[in-house]
């Protein structure tokens, strides 16, 4: 079966290193750090944590009130990704909006979400459960609202596979694009940080969440938490690719991930040391990965990320324009994504 | 027929749920009608759930944490659905085997004694969120068969069950696997509950699905699951095939995130996607499985639609007897729509009673042969996206 | 603060309405459809508006319904049950 291309024709992000596809580029070249703080109950009173964190406040010029008011902080993240994309695509109104397809891929979810409605329902002995903070709760909220904004008819998913989610949304982005389902997708990732996160990484990781990142160190847990939006806005390759194309996706588990020197290997490593002896072996067989989380932080959507990273830095003449992205989890699985970019000459 | 070439065999079903711990028992519950409703106290009311036996459910099932048990169901599911498909651990082991599951309850970190601690500024343990990280629905389908194919665990809230049985199918189209274990899951869950509670779209009495004095869903939890299987690795073993799905439709309201479009127009555009996938005519369905959850919103957009698009076909919810199993649901109503295939009948819709006279047309009152091939089942989510399969039965 | 002003104030912020200010909101104004153009959510919502706020009680949307009609009408419906 031949496998089906897909061509990147717009970017949308945000994370730790601002805003917009600049923001990330000039983080790209200059090494990427923490921007923010979060604080969390320790045994020995307040804890600051570093974090990559996100100002959303800019998406609020995508949205009228109405739809603004109810909107939780993780669909305001993901529309201000997904709407960065169109633009950056040329996706307009015009576009007939029930041929657009939206995945969204996220590991946390509407965490926070989550806990406002559980607040609702511990406060007042309970009796005032929030039914809009309710409504918020669903993993699926986020496409939900964007659906909304963008009044996208088109088909919909979300997919929760904790770090796993970005490589198999992107197997439906493409199986929708290769049957003809739509003829554009929207696919992105998205996280946010809330509280309860912040104090799991400080009673999981101790003093290594203070970090600072360092993917290569395969012996020490230096993952630092992040917050972030990616979006691609992606179509068949069957013409002009913006960015480049996608030339392969592939889940591998427990097997072979076959290394090919004619391409970059970017590492989804973000010093999280479960999955540090996978990364170390495959970077032993190559002879220059890159990692791009100290860019974003460590979060689920990370190979999103990645993949965003890589077309910015081959477009900048900063990376290699054929490159694979693996993400890998503690269990034998590899997230496997071939890319070929477009280089500086465009 | 031209479109079984492009149709993927189902070689296995799998199911347990309020209605039956087994593809077995729930046949003859369906068909016979049969209640089984759970009075399930929150705050100073009772109110009707559809509980799985504890009699029947997996083992260890009620006593893990409430985040794995969504997992547990599916792989209880799936375990009936291979043994169904006659796929062993060793033709497992030979096969790219993916895994699609959809879940609600599965993917949401909402351990309520957790996070009462944890705002009540008394730093709790963090085994509940080790727990959570271990739970993921695919994964434990995955892990408990030893399976290496892609996986994926579908957050499309009530549409879930049916969206990972059309996507996984697309996998083994396009040879991303041979074999997919595909469906949907979910449990009880008092901080879901209490959240439908305060939508004020539960009934306080069994649901009464299509019926004019409906007055909301009744919760229940279960799963469904299919095997999917290359027409080449099915034919390679002779393995028995039950159905094959011939249409996916996936398509959204974009109206509002708790309420479903009155008009119907992304329940339109999926039955279109699915009917056109098959090379089908409305007229060539023979019944439908309708989402049916009992409210007044839900049923009044179906109650209007079917009829008006599939005139004359007999539709009705099973959900009188399985309650509304959210992420399950697709799943579930996949394994029930195969079996009516098998049987050439469908069962009544337990809990209607009395005409809607909005709808130009009503729910099957009693169990009712069909005649035909193909049909089809669908489901409306919380949030406005809509999935729709078609099934065609074996050739007899 | 008198019925109508507290339901006004708790409206704007609890739905968070933020294209109008209580001052703004009519006594007689309708909450759903035109007027405010609050929907089915907002309903549910309202619902547990009244009962944090004023410790009313709504059973179900037939209630709901007479009582949204307006602030006027939802003050009324307040001020019966909660007897002042």
């Amino acid at each position: 079966m031949t496998e089906t291309r897909l061509a990147i024709q717009g970017i949308g992000v945000a994370g730790g290193f601002g805003l917009g596809k600049e923001a990330l580029i000039d983080a790209l070249r200059q090494g990427g750090r923490p921007n923010g703080t979060v604080s969390v109950p320790t045994a020995a009173g307040q804890r600051c944590l570093p974090a990559y964190r996100v100002d959303e406040s800019p998406v609020r010029s995508y949205v009228s009130g109405g739809a603004w008011r109810r909107m939780n902080r993780y669909a305001k993240l993901a529309l201000l990704g997904a709407c960065q994309a169109l633009e950056d695509a040329g996706w307009d109104r015009s576009m007939p909006a029930h041929d657009l397809g939206l995945v969204v891929a996220s590991g946390y979810g509407a965490s926070q979400s989550t806990f406002d409605f559980l607040d609702t329902m511990i406060e007042d002995g309970g009796r005032c459960p929030s039914p809009t903070q309710f409504s918020n709760s669903v993993h699926s909220s986020a496409v939900s609202h964007l659906g909304i904004v963008l009044q996208a008819g088109g088909p919909s998913l979300t997919v929760s596979q904790f770090e796993m989610s970005p490589v198999s949304a992107m197997l439906t982005a493409r199986e929708w694009l290769r049957e003809g389902r739509v003829q554009r997708v929207l696919f992105g990732a998205v996280d946010e940080i809330c509280p309860v996160l912040s104090y799991c990484y400080d009673r999981f990781f101790g003093e290594a969440a203070s970090g600072p990142m360092d993917p290569f160190a395969w012996n020490r847990q230096t993952a630092v938490l992040g917050e972030g939006v990616v979006f691609l806005c992606l179509t068949r390759a069957q013409g002009s690719a913006a960015y480049g194309t996608v030339d392969a996706v592939d889940w591998v588990h427990a097997g072979e991930v076959a290394s090919d020197p004619g391409r970059g290997l970017v590492l989804g490593a973000d010093g999280q040391i479960c999955c540090a002896k996978a990364y170390c072996r495959l970077a032993s067989e190559h002879p220059s990965p890159v990692a791009y989380s100290p860019v974003y932080g460590s979060l689920p959507g990370g190979q999103a990320f990645d993949l965003a990273a890589a077309a910015l830095a081959a477009r900048a003449g900063i990376g290699p324009q054929r490159v694979v992205a693996v993400k890998c989890d503690a269990y034998d699985n590899y997230g496997v994504i071939a890319c070929e970019f477009q280089g500086t000459s465009r | 027929m031209m479109h079984e070439a492009r149709g993927v065999p189902v070689t296995g079903i799998g199911c347990l749920c309020a209605a039956g711990a087994t593809i077995q028992e729930m046949t003859r519950t369906l068909f016979a009608g049969e209640r089984r409703v759970t009075w399930h106290q929150m705050g100073s009311h009772r109110h009707p759930v559809f509980q799985l036996d504890p009699g029947s459910t997996p083992d260890g099932y009620l006593e893990g944490p409430e985040c794995r048990r969504c997992g547990r169901l599916a792989v209880a599911a799936a375990g009936e659905a291979l043994f169904c498909a006659g796929l062993t651990p060793a033709l497992l082991q030979r096969r790219r085997v993916g895994v699609c599951v959809g879940t609600t309850v599965g993917s949401a970190m909402n351990n309520e004694a957790f996070y009462r601690e944890f705002i009540a500024g008394r730093r709790p343990d963090v085994e509940p969120i080790r727990q959570y990280l271990q739970a993921n629905p695919a994964a434990m389908v995955a892990e408990a068969f030893g399976l290496k194919g892609p996986r994926q665990t579908v957050a499309n809230a009530c549409s879930s069950g049916s969206v990972a049985i059309g996507e996984a199918a697309s996998w083994i189209r396009s040879g991303v696997c041979d074999v997919a274990v595909a469906g949907g899951t979910d449990v009880l869950c008092n901080v879901i509950h209490a959240g439908f509670l305060s939508l004020m779209i539960t009934d306080p009495e069994p649901c009464r699905p299509f019926d004019r004095d409906r007055r909301g869903l009744n919760l229940g939890e279960g799963s469904g699951m299919v095997v999917l299987e290359s027409q080449s690795s099915a034919a390679q073993r002779r393995a028995p095939v039950l159905a094959c799905l011939v249409g996916y439709g996936n398509a959204s309201d974009a109206f509002h995130i708790s309420s479903p479009d009155p008009a119907g127009r992304g329940l339109r555009r999926a039955v279109e996607q699915a009917l056109a996938q098959a090379e089908l005519e409305p007229r060539d369905i023979a019944f439908i499985n309708a989402h049916g959850t009992g409210t007044p919103e839900n049923d009044r957009v179906e109650g209007r639609l079917f009829p008006e698009l599939f005139p004359e076909v007999p539709f009705g919810s099973t959900k009188g007897l399985t309650g509304h199993t959210l992420g399950a649901a697709g799943g579930i109503e996949a394994a029930i729509t195969i079996i009516c295939l098998k049987e050439q009948r469908i069962p009544a819709n337990v809990g209607f009673l009395v005409d809607d006279p909005e709808f130009p047309g009503r729910p099957v009152r009693t169990v009712t042969p069909i005649h035909g091939r193909y049909g089809l089942s669908d489901s409306v989510a919380f949030g406005g996206n809509n999935a729709v399969l078609v099934f065609a039965g074996e050739a007899s | 603060m008198d019925t109508r002003q507290k339901l006004k104030q708790v409206i704007v912020s609890d739905l968070n309405l933020e294209e109008v200010t209580p001052d703004q909101i009519a006594d007689d104004e309708a909450l759903f459809g035109e007027g405010l153009g609050l929907d089915s959510l907002d309903a549910v919502e309202l619902v547990v508006v009244v009962k944090r706020h004023f410790g009313v009680e709504i059973k179900d949307m037939t209630e709901g319904r007479q009582a949204f009609a307006s602030i006027d009408s939802l003050a009324r419906f307040i001020e019966e049950r909660a007897g002042g």
